[in-house]
């Protein structure tokens, strides 16, 4: 839907308002193939005086997986974004 | 040292078993989905419909785990779902999803319902859309949000954004009172 949205922009206080097309990555996990990584994606953020109001898959840009050995992989302090 | 060592070799052997078995992880074409499907299903999973077990189930289901100690717990909802619709095929998520809805959520809407309702929304015009989404909001940000003159501006996008407001509410109450809301 939202490729249709008002494109985002940063007003004068500094504050997104509109619509942003951004980048997050998830947290490491591991598929039922035993492979494991993130999910590298892109989301379109609505936002109204600098606060997500919405926030959905960019489906029209895919994802992708990227591949890695988390073997040794030390949770802790990793956000993922 | 010696520890350090094994580990290494471990991983070594790992690396060829995984280059033998050329796992090439390809997760969900999202190609598969409609329009409707994907942003149905997307709601389902990450907009806190579906409660934190049945997420929990549907990952174990599907043999995916997150690397972080104690995940189950300190994962968000949100999170988990959006791995779910990345990497488990349409198919097998889709009745899966479908055998959670009508087991334990059979008073909510179900794909069918939603997307009569979608279709029918997609005929309002974007003012009684605005006035079907005031009356039904519980949500004071995308109140504030949709009342704003700037997103107001684009009439396209804003219906866009209203029919998918509306879903995301009546996800939130019974499929009776759905049902009343629009008798009304």
């Amino acid at each position: 839907m939202s490729n249709k949205s008002v494109p985002g922009s940063i007003d004068s206080s500094g504050n997104k308002q509109g619509t942003f097309l951004e980048g997050e990555q998830s947290r490491p996990h591991e598929h039922n193939s035993g492979s494991s990584g993130r999910d590298v994606e892109a989301f379109r953020n609505t936002y109204k005086d600098d606060k997500v109001v919405h926030r959905e898959k960019a489906s029209d840009w895919g994802k992708i997986h990227n591949d890695n050995d988390y073997a040794d992989y030390d949770s802790s302090g990793d956000s993922g974004k | 040292m010696f520890k350090h060592m094994i580990k290494k070799i471990l991983k070594f052997f790992k690396s060829l078993i995984k280059k033998d078995k050329n796992v090439i992880f390809q997760g969900s074409d999202w190609k598969d989905y409609s329009d409707f499907e994907f942003r149905w299903m997307e709601i389902i999973l990450t907009k806190d419909i579906l409660k934190r077990e049945d997420l929990l189930f549907l990952l174990k289901r599907f043999k995916i785990k997150f690397l972080e100690k104690n995940w189950e717990n300190s994962i968000g909802t949100e999170e988990m779902g959006n791995v779910l619709i990345n990497d488990v095929p349409k198919k097998e998520l889709w009745l899966e999803v479908f055998g959670i809805l009508s087991k334990r959520y059979a008073d909510k809407l179900n794909f069918d319902e939603a997307y009569k309702i979608w279709e029918k929304l997609g005929g309002y015009s974007r003012n009684d859309l605005l006035n079907t989404y005031k009356r039904i909001s519980t949500d004071k940000n995308i109140n504030n949000f949709v009342n704003d003159k700037n997103f107001l501006e684009n009439e396209e996008s804003t219906s866009d954004f209203l029919k998918l407001f509306i879903i995301e509410e009546f996800y939130k109450i019974s499929k009776k009172e759905v049902i009343k809301f629009l008798e009304k």
